[in-house]
């Protein structure tokens, strides 16, 4: 028998799909939270940046451990590195962000500023795990005096050098002052090699990172007491100085730029010398073999032979979301994941040092990795502020035209200060 | 009085309106909703995490004050007016190549279309290979011929024209079609009315075949600058803005605003200022198209 429709049916019809779907895209827009409508018994990681290896050791290893020992299931989520700030804010802002998740060494200040992660200060105080951190990584994970995120691995960046090129240049071992630097810079020249520091320079705000290491290992800060910004100071224009006289004098090119793949110029042979971390070493294992018993690494850049070696750290942390439904069982797996056990092949697997002092001769640090994991211990951070995310994008930016030699040290230190008084710290 | 001719056509005027209310209100919810909220959050201080604050037009009035925001204008005028001017340059006389009967045609089409389907980021992430000065083999190549390399990304006066060659690569097929399409609308006997007349290739091109085609121009300029000022993918992918802010644009600047400042209203408030660009260009060229079909339509 034929259905029919009047017009008066089809008009009903349209217009309660109209409302479902007005529904659903209602329901969509509010978002759906992890946090909010997980249960207790489950719970959500954020991991940034982990390779194929390193996804699978947590999906085949820990997490199985974890959900063993403690009847908790968890999801892995994944996200790039590029893209992260991002998903975490409007995670947080969209009440989606996963319980436990990773972040960068400069997220503490500016994420906790806005309220995003849980306070973990009582946590941490009872947990014996944080003292075998070591304090001044933990301490990175402080804001206003509250804990907000425990270190989980750091990169640890100090004076690394081919000692293959550094040879062929008459210099023996790894030169460690600045004057050190620019000697065995001219003579590497001498041989041909193109630019003999690499100053990180790549799409992303490495120069900053550099200048930043330079500076404080002549002893700058970025604010005084007052919070008034001092890229400016002696210690900024002794490092800008010093960083603009090796563009000038060919002894870096400022066309040397990583791209993010492929191998890091002291891989290539296109420089000598690097303030670098793990990741150096890990870039040869990856590309090159042949390079990675031809790095060394020092004990970290010092201004002058009087001055204290600067080892740079960036500390990554695992953090909790405010909004968590499982505020214990999320700092059960960040315990976890930070214990002696599973913390040094998480640092591993991640490319970084470990940050834990009884991990310090884990079996697995051996030749460059040992000598950068030996600096670890006096490395120094940059400072906790929250707004560290905009401040680097920003002094990259300025720091490029010095470089290159079209606007001069103090003009460009005047911006930054100028820059970074604007962002409000 | 529901049986007279107007009743019917009133009825199902209604029932119309109510068959298209779902799409309208799907739209309303997608497009005019997310529009008007980035309008008034234009209007305040708003970091996505906490409750927006009101601010009047101080977005408005710091974007304008901003010479980053200045530069980010330059640049992407430049990139958006270079895209179109080579762009239909090199796409119409790609297009009357291919209007010409041509051994291997078909796969020439299909060829050069291939990069339109190709996702920018892919495009962008092939052409940083191959313009990289140490790895790439377009370097390789220029020192095979005994010729320099050419840092394209790192020097700030090559880096956003290597972005524009790119684009153009990317985009060519796509608006060489379109034309061609409007090439084969040309009626034939104009061009040989033309070529009775001794008009030589160029004239007929000046005269006959380019008035012909003013409306499939004015498509492809218009839509061709329209995209260039959204140009984000290839900046973010490639330079980052840099080196210095050589390739900083304005959809950058809107990006890095909001996700690396968490500076919403200053994002919303270069949105609005974007939008208001692209309708100002999308009007007067609809209304020119618009006059124009009512005049030939009269004639």
């Amino acid at each position: 028998m034929p259905i029919t429709v009047n017009r008066r049916q089809l008009l009903k019809a349209g217009a309660a799909s109209a409302a479902v779907g007005l529904g659903a895209t209602l329901s969509a827009c509010s978002g759906s939270s992890s946090a909010a409508s997980g249960s207790s018994k489950s719970l959500q990681l954020l991991l940034l940046g982990p390779d194929q290896t390193t996804i699978a050791w947590v999906k085949g290893t820990l997490l199985p451990a974890f959900t063993k020992s403690s009847g908790i299931d968890v999801t892995l989520q994944t996200s790039d590195w590029g893209s992260a700030f991002q998903k975490v804010t409007t995670g947080a802002a969209s009440n989606s962000l996963a319980d436990v998740f990773l972040i960068g060494g400069i997220w503490n200040a500016p994420l906790a500023s806005k309220d995003v992660m849980l306070d973990i200060t009582d946590r941490v105080k009872n947990w014996s795990g944080s003292q075998q951190i070591y304090p001044s990584m933990l301490v990175d994970g402080v804001y206003k005096g509250a804990n907000y995120s425990i270190p989980v691995y750091a990169d640890v960046r100090t004076n690394i050098g081919r000692t293959d090129l550094l040879e062929k240049a008459g210099i023996s071992g790894i030169p460690h002052t600045w004057a050190e630097w620019t000697t065995a810079a001219q003579a590497m020249k001498a041989k041909g090699v193109k630019s003999p520091i690499y100053f990180g320079l790549d799409k992303s705000i490495g120069l900053q990172q550099r200048f930043a290491h330079l500076m404080l290992s002549a002893g700058g800060t970025y604010w005084d007491a007052s919070g008034k910004p001092q890229f400016g100071s002696e210690a900024g224009q002794k490092a800008l100085q010093y960083m603009v006289d090796a563009f000038q004098h060919g002894l870096s090119d400022y066309n040397v730029v990583w791209s993010g793949n492929g191998p890091l110029p002291p891989v290539l042979g296109l420089s000598g010398l690097a303030l670098d971390g793990a990741a150096l070493p890990r870039n040869a294992e990856v590309n090159d073999k042949s390079v990675l018993p031809l790095l060394g690494a020092g004990h970290g850049i010092q201004m002058n032979s009087s001055s204290q070696p600067t080892a740079l750290a960036f500390v990554n942390k695992l953090a909790i979301a405010k909004n968590t439904k499982n505020p214990d069982g999320a700092f059960e797996l960040i315990k976890f994941i930070c214990s002696k056990q599973y913390g040094g092949d998480f640092a591993r697997y991640y490319g970084g040092m470990p940050v834990r002092k009884d991990l310090a001769d884990a079996a697995w640090l051996t030749g460059i990795y040992k000598d950068i994991a030996a600096t670890a211990t006096n490395a120094v951070s940059q400072p906790s502020n929250p707004v560290m995310m905009s401040l680097g994008p920003a002094v990259n930016q300025l720091l490029e035209p010095a470089i290159r030699g079209s606007v001069s040290v103090t003009a460009t230190l005047a911006a930054i200060d100028a820059k970074v008084a604007s962002l409000g710290a | 009085m529901g049986r007279t001719p107007a009743g019917i056509e009133r009825r199902q005027r209604v029932a119309g309106r109510w068959l298209l209310s779902p799409a309208l209100i799907v739209l309303a919810l997608t497009t005019i909703v997310p529009m008007l909220f980035a309008a008034f959050l234009s209007f305040t201080k708003y970091d996505l995490l906490s409750a927006p604050r009101f601010v009047g037009l101080a977005n408005y009035s710091q974007l304008l004050s901003d010479p980053n925001f200045g530069t980010a204008v330059v640049n992407t005028l430049e990139f958006a007016l270079g895209q179109v001017v080579i762009g239909i340059v090199v796409a119409f006389f790609v297009a009357m190549l291919f209007n010409n009967p041509l051994v291997g045609g078909g796969l020439m089409r299909t060829m050069i279309y291939i990069p339109q389907a190709m996702s920018y980021v892919t495009v962008a992430l092939l052409w940083s290979f191959l313009y990289d000065p140490f790895v790439g083999p377009i370097d390789a190549a220029l020192r095979a011929a005994g010729l320099p390399t050419v840092n394209f990304l790192t020097d700030a006066n090559i880096a956003m024209p290597s972005i524009l060659g790119m684009s153009l690569w990317r985009n060519l097929g796509y608006f060489s079609i379109i034309l061609l399409a409007g090439l084969k609308s040309v009626p034939g006997e104009l061009i040989e009315a033309a070529r009775i007349d001794n008009a030589g290739w160029w004239a007929r091109t000046l005269h006959v075949v380019i008035p012909s085609m003013r409306n499939t121009l004015v498509f492809v300029g218009v839509t061709w600058f329209m995209g260039g000022l959204q140009m984000f993918t290839q900046a973010y992918v490639m330079t980052q803005g840099g080196p210095g802010d050589a390739t900083r644009t304005v959809v950058y600047d809107m990006y890095q605003s909001a996700f690396t400042d968490l500076n919403i209203g200053r994002a919303s408030a270069i949105a609005v200022l974007l939008f208001l660009v692209v309708v100002l260009v999308a009007l007067p060229a609809r209304l020119v198209q618009e006059i124009q079909s009512r005049r030939a339509a009269r004639a």
